[in-house]
């Protein structure tokens, strides 16, 4: 699991949503249900992710991010496909 | 084919009763326990009991009897009752439940709720070109109609965020999602009523009216005073 991608996802939950604890987001639950957050919440989410690592997430690939590990496996995956 | 539905609405202001606690399930209670947040463990509670009360009042059984089984995509389904549709929304303060006999979604924000900055991937060309036209309060306001609308839809098709939401062009009451030249369905959109500081929307795969009223669901009264 890429630290660097961890922390952004992470970042980027809390800053959507403050009241979740940066150190407590389970790596496999479903985020909308674990914080109770809404559609809009996650598109939020993925803006400021795609906006803090310059990275273009389109549509098709939101239900990745629906968890923790998913999204930054997600995320590591899309970075080793622009680098190979 | 005309669907009919009704919806009902009820605050989340407060905190879960005791009462409504005893409506859910053994696995509902145990998640609901799961959820850190106070505010956020009511709303689920509050929320999940009025599904509970509409659904045993509609096929006569306890609440916490009723089955209820959620698809890979996200969708309820009523357990042994495949002709009753449901679908849910909440913010945090107002929760709305849709009954139908055919496919439903429904879906409610905040008008004062912020949409993210663009660019709208979202939403379609055609959508952008009305947006256009607006000034920026308008604006706004459309941006929360179009997406609460294409909320609904992708509830309505089952599908979720499966739907893809740029893949769903809304225009008045009417969506089509896919290619028009190929492929395409058409839903119905009507407008719910939910009060002022609300925006919400509900979708049918069959014909509706343009608008409706959500009824006013009271927790504490048995389901029939919920149906005033």
């Amino acid at each position: 699991m890429n630290d660097r991608h961890r922390l952004a996802v992470i970042d980027a939950v809390t800053r959507i949503a403050p009241d979740v604890d940066p150190a407590d987001i389970p790596p496999n639950a479903d985020l909308q249900d674990e914080f109770d957050l809404d559609s809009m919440d996650m598109l939020n989410v993925i803006t400021v992710l795609s906006e803090h690592l310059g990275l273009d997430i389109p549509e098709d690939d939101y239900r990745e991010l629906r968890t923790l590990a998913s999204a930054v496996a997600y995320l590591d995956l899309r970075t080793a496909r622009a680098a190979g | 084919v005309t669907s009919a539905f009704t919806v009902w609405g009820r605050q989340l202001t407060g905190t879960a009763e005791p009462g409504e606690w005893e409506l859910l399930t053994t696995a509902e209670r145990a998640r609901a326990a799961a959820i850190g947040d106070p505010r956020a463990r009511s709303r689920y509670v509050c929320t999940r009991a009025m599904l509970r009360q509409l659904l045993a009042e509609r096929v006569g059984s306890d609440a916490c009897d009723v089955m209820l089984e959620t698809t890979p995509h996200g969708a309820l389904r009523v357990g042994g009752h495949p002709t009753i549709h449901v679908s849910v929304s909440h913010t945090r303060d107002l929760a709305l439940v849709a009954l139908a006999d055919g496919p439903v979604g429904v879906d409610v924000e905040r008008c004062d709720r912020r949409v993210p900055p663009g660019p709208h991937r979202w939403l379609t060309l055609g959508e952008r070109r009305q947006l256009d036209a607006l000034d920026a309060d308008e604006r706004q306001t459309a941006l929360i109609r179009l997406w609460t609308a294409k909320e609904a839809v992708g509830k309505a098709l089952g599908l979720g965020w499966a739907a893809g939401r740029q893949a769903i062009d809304v225009d008045g009451s009417t969506a089509t999602v896919g290619d028009p030249a190929e492929l395409a369905v058409a839903l119905r959109l009507v407008e719910l009523d939910a009060g002022p500081e609300h925006i919400a929307a509900l979708a049918l795969t069959s014909a509706g009216p343009a608008a409706t009223a959500v009824r006013s669901f009271d927790p504490v009264g048995d389901v029939a005073s919920g149906l005033r």
